[in-house]
């Protein structure tokens, strides 16, 4: 009977999903932001703020299929949610565990660091200065974490 | 003794210029040194052969030009008996330079110069396969519009030509002045290039290992990540920067 997330979440990915290849999703992925950029003409807080809604509009609905997936119970603390959100939530969806550090005194806040990220593979920010600065590539998922979380 | 690459070079479909790089060792400026190299290697006579004859930088590209431009010629008489294989092999040897072609299939070309002493056997193709794929990570950028005609400015491209030659030719990368600048941007243009499991690597770091390890740099496919001598920070949704080593599979 699985227990620890981690073993919860690498038993989903095995048995209960299908895989798609990943240079598709990365390259839509790409092309996605990269459309996103020319049609705003570069404007990167406009461009951050599409992802996220994007990504708020999968988040609603990826919840009720990550519930059923994955069939865990109720978390009970915050940090219990982290741990669901970390392994299992993003191995059964992008084959990645992020790592959860840098918690918060109240214990209301922590941070994901991402070792792989593969919605970024073969990404070179462009070179005009700002972009670097400005552009979150990935903020999709935090529009899909935020979408999620509301849900639930 | 093997030999040094001298000349990267890519072209187009419509044979236009893609990049051209030059990788001839900085001898002094002033034009002629008529010491042959301490070292005593095999090749030193072609060395000093190529450092009379390639005096200002100048005249370096005008050279490496005209080399790519030769290749071209070779390209294109060749092509109707080519059957299956894109290694074009020896395409000619000028100057002291020996040029080796390959062409994909979608038409875009790469020549190597080597200093001309030995035939280089079938190591040639790991270079060809590393530099194609250095060139498929640059297309796969999707900020990277894919025109034929405009010439590659990619700083990532840049730093994996180089360090698939410097693992070539042993020597270890240079900091020219283009990477420290890169060093000193905090997040430079480069977000994560990071490549898991499932997509292709094909550089190691040049562990002055001679030309070895150029089988490394194909063979490291799985597993591996690329190390960015620069800081390898993913500009990403506000979450913190993850500190990646660079972990090799060498």
């Amino acid at each position: 009977m699985s227990r620890t997330p981690r073993q919860i979440g690498e038993e989903v990915w095995k048995t209960r999903v299908e895989k798609v290849n990943a240079e598709l999703v990365t390259l839509t992925y790409g092309s996605v932001v990269a459309q996103l950029c020319k049609d705003f003409g570069n404007d990167y807080i406009q461009v951050n703020e599409q992802l996220d809604k994007m990504g708020y509009n999968i988040g609603i609905r990826l919840i009720e299929d990550f519930l059923a997936r994955a069939n865990t119970s109720r978390c009970r603390t915050f940090k219990d949610t982290a741990e669901i959100i970390s392994k299992v939530g993003f191995k059964i969806f992008l084959n990645i565990t992020p790592t959860i550090g840098n918690w918060s005194q109240d214990n209301k806040q922590f941070t994901l660091v991402f070792d792989e990220n593969p919605l970024a593979d073969f990404v070179e920010l462009p070179d005009d200065g700002k972009a670097v600065n400005e552009l979150w590539y990935s903020n999709i998922l935090c529009g899909v974490l935020r979408g999620a979380l509301e849900m639930v | 003794m093997v030999s040094r690459i001298y000349l990267v070079a890519l072209m187009g479909r419509e044979n236009n210029p893609l990049y051209v790089r030059d990788f001839v060792p900085e001898t002094a400026s002033t034009p002629i040194s008529r010491e042959p190299e301490p070292a005593g290697n095999g090749d030193s006579g072609s060395v000093e052969a190529v450092s009379t004859k390639i005096s200002t930088s100048r005249d370096r590209e005008l050279r490496f030009q005209f080399l790519a431009h030769i290749s071209l010629d070779v390209f294109a008489a060749r092509l109707p008996q080519k059957t299956s294989d894109s290694d074009f092999g020896l395409l000619f040897v000028q100057d002291e330079i020996a040029m080796y072609g390959w062409m994909t299939n979608t038409g875009v070309k790469i020549v190597l110069g080597f200093a001309s002493g030995e035939i280089i056997g079938n190591e040639i193709r790991s270079i060809f396969r590393a530099i194609h794929f250095a060139y498929i990570s640059l297309v796969c950028n999707p900020f990277y519009s894919v025109d034929e005609r405009r010439p590659i400015h990619s700083r990532k491209f840049d730093i994996n030509i180089r360090r698939i030659v410097d693992a070539w030719n042993g020597t270890t990368p240079v900091h020219t002045p283009a990477e420290s600048i890169n060093r000193s941007i905090a997040a430079s243009p480069e977000s994560t290039s990071n490549t898991s499991a499932r997509s292709t690597v094909y550089y190691s770091n040049s562990n002055n290992n001679n030309n070895g390890n150029i089988e490394n740099v194909v063979m490291s496919y799985s597993a591996s990540r690329s190390p960015s001598p620069t800081s390898a920070h993913s500009v990403d949704s506000g979450m913190t920067p993850p500190a990646s080593e660079s972990i090799m599979a060498s």
